[in-house]
C-alpha cells in the first residue's frame, strides 16, 4: 500500500518556463545591437601624393633598362596610357607603338550599343562588367543597370552613353607586368579630365590593382610565403591635372 | 474570492488570459542572431544620404582610424564638423586660392600641427603619419577631388585612404 501523501509528491508538476526575464534581456540587447549593426562593409584604397626624393651626394648608376613610369589619363574619348621613358608592349587593338596616332587614345571608349553586344555574347568577363556604367550580369544574363535594384545605379540615356574598355586596359597591364617584372611595386600615376566622375577613377584603380577574371592566380596555386602573385599595380598616385 | 473566480474559470475551460510569449521569443532569437552577425566595431562610420553615395570596389583592405574627410555633393566635413557648403559638387572660386581650398586648409593644418606638437612634447605616442580617410561621393568631378587632395597635401596629409563600399 502506497501512502497517499507519497503518491501526491511523486506526481510531476508541469509548469511553463518563465520567459519574461529572457524577453527583457533580449529587448534591451536588440536596440544596442541595432545601433552597432553594419549592413554595408567598407574598405579603403591606398593612394599617396607624388613624392620628390631628397637630393643625395651620390650619383645613382643609370639603370640598364629605362624605368617604368606608368601613367593613365581618363578622358571622354578613352584611356591614354604611357610608360614614361619605358616603351610599352604592343598589343592588338591598342593604339601603341612607334606608328601610333598620338592624338588618339590608347583605348577608345565603346558606345553603349557596342558594349551591349559584347556583354550579351559574354566577351566581357563578369569582373569587368561590374565596372560598366550601364550594364550588369544577373544570373549570367547581361541586363541594363537600374533593372536590378541591388546596385541601384541609374543609367542615363543609353544612346549617349559610352563605356571604358577596362578589360582591354587590364590585358595591357598584364603584358606590361610581364615585360617589367622587376618593377614589382611600380606606381601607377592616374589623372583625369576635370569633369570625369570620381567613380571612374575608382574603376581604374580596381582594373589595375590586381589580376582579375581568368588571369587571376587561384588560391590553391599560390606558393606559401611568396608575394601575392595577383598584385599588378597596387600603388596609386593621383596627379594634379589632365593634359594629353 | 479571487482564487474561487480562477477555479471557476478553469472549470469552465476558460484561460486565465496570460500572454503566450514563446512565438515572440522565437522571433526575438532570430533577430538577435542576425544582429549579432551584423555587429561591427569599425571605427569608420558612414552616414548614408542622397548626396553621399560611395563607389563600390573590389578592394579588401580594412579602414583604420584617421582624420575623416567627407566630400559630398553639398558639403565638406572634417571629423564630423562642417567646413564648407556648396552645390553640385563644385567648390566656388571665392573659397579657393588657386587650387587650395582656404577653409579646408586651415582646418587640416590645425589638426596636423596639433598632432605634431603633441608628439614632440611626448603627449602622443604615435608620430603624425599624414593619413587621411577620404569619403567621396561617386559623382563628384575630378577637378574637386584634385583640389581637395592638393589642399590636404599642403596641410601635410599625403597618405590617402579612399573609402569605398566593399564588394561582397
Amino acid at each position: 500500500m502506497t501512502n497517499p501523501s507519497n503518491r501526491k509528491r511523486s506526481q510531476i508538476k508541469s509548469e511553463d518556463l518563465n520567459l519574461v526575464p529572457i524577453m527583457n534581456l533580449v529587448t534591451i540587447l536588440i536596440p544596442f545591437l541595432l545601433m552597432s549593426a553594419q549592413f554595408v562593409h567598407l574598405a579603403v584604397i591606398d593612394s599617396s601624393l607624388p613624392s620628390i626624393p631628397l637630393p643625395t651626394e651620390e650619383i645613382p648608376e643609370p639603370p640598364d633598362k629605362p624605368p617604368l613610369m606608368l601613367m593613365v589619363l581618363v578622358a571622354d574619348e578613352g584611356l591614354f596610357v604611357q610608360g614614361g621613358p619605358a616603351p610599352l608592349p604592343v598589343m592588338e587593338g591598342a593604339n601603341l607603338g612607334d606608328d601610333r596616332d598620338k592624338e588618339a587614345p590608347t583605348f577608345p571608349v565603346m558606345t553603349a550599343e557596342e558594349y551591349k553586344t559584347k556583354c550579351e555574347n559574354h566577351e566581357i568577363e563578369e569582373e569587368f562588367v561590374r565596372l560598366s556604367r550601364c550594364f550588369t550580369y544577373v544570373e549570367g544574363l547581361c541586363i541594363p543597370r537600374g533593372l536590378d535594384s541591388v546596385e541601384g545605379i541609374e543609367c542615363p540615356d543609353m544612346s549617349e552613353m559610352t563605356e571604358y574598355p577596362w578589360q582591354e586596359f587590364h590585358s595591357l597591364l598584364l603584358l606590361i607586368k610581364e615585360d617589367y617584372p622587376e618593377d614589382e611595386f611600380a606606381n601607377i600615376i592616374i589623372s583625369a579630365l576635370d569633369h570625369i566622375r570620381y567613380e571612374e577613377l575608382v574603376n581604374l584603380m580596381d582594373a589595375s590593382r590586381e589580376r582579375l577574371g581568368e588571369a587571376r592566380v587561384k588560391d590553391e596555386d599560390m606558393l606559401e610565403g611568396d608575394e601575392d602573385p595577383n598584385l599588378l599595380f597596387p600603388k596609386v598616385v593621383i596627379t594634379g591635372g589632365g593634359t594629353r | 474570492m479571487a482564487d474561487m473566480g480562477k477555479i471557476r474559470a478553469r472549470r469552465q475551460g476558460l484561460d486565465d488570459g496570460g500572454l503566450n510569449i514563446t512565438s515572440m521569443m522565437d522571433m526575438m532569437t532570430i533577430i538577435l542572431v542576425f544582429l549579432l552577425k551584423s555587429y561591427s566595431v569599425d571605427d569608420v562610420q558612414v552616414t548614408p544620404s542622397d548626396d553621399l553615395r560611395l563607389p563600390t570596389s573590389s578592394s579588401q583592405q580594412l579602414p583604420e582610424v584617421s582624420v575623416n574627410l567627407v566630400l559630398s555633393q553639398t558639403k565638406l566635413t572634417v571629423n564630423g564638423v562642417d567646413v564648407l557648403e556648396f552645390s553640385e559638387g563644385v567648390i566656388p572660386d571665392e573659397h579657393k586660392q588657386a587650387q587650395r581650398i582656404v577653409d579646408l586648409f586651415e582646418t587640416l593644418n590645425k589638426l596636423s600641427e596639433e598632432a605634431i606638437d603633441l608628439h614632440s612634447r611626448g603627449l602622443a605616442s604615435e608620430e603624425f603619419d599624414g593619413k587621411i580617410l577620404f569619403q567621396c561621393d561617386r559623382n563628384i568631378p575630378f577637378s574637386t577631388v584634385r583640389e581637395v587632395i592638393y589642399t590636404a597635401g599642403q596641410a601635410k596629409f599625403a597618405k590617402f585612404k579612399f573609402v569605398v563600399f566593399k564588394l561582397e
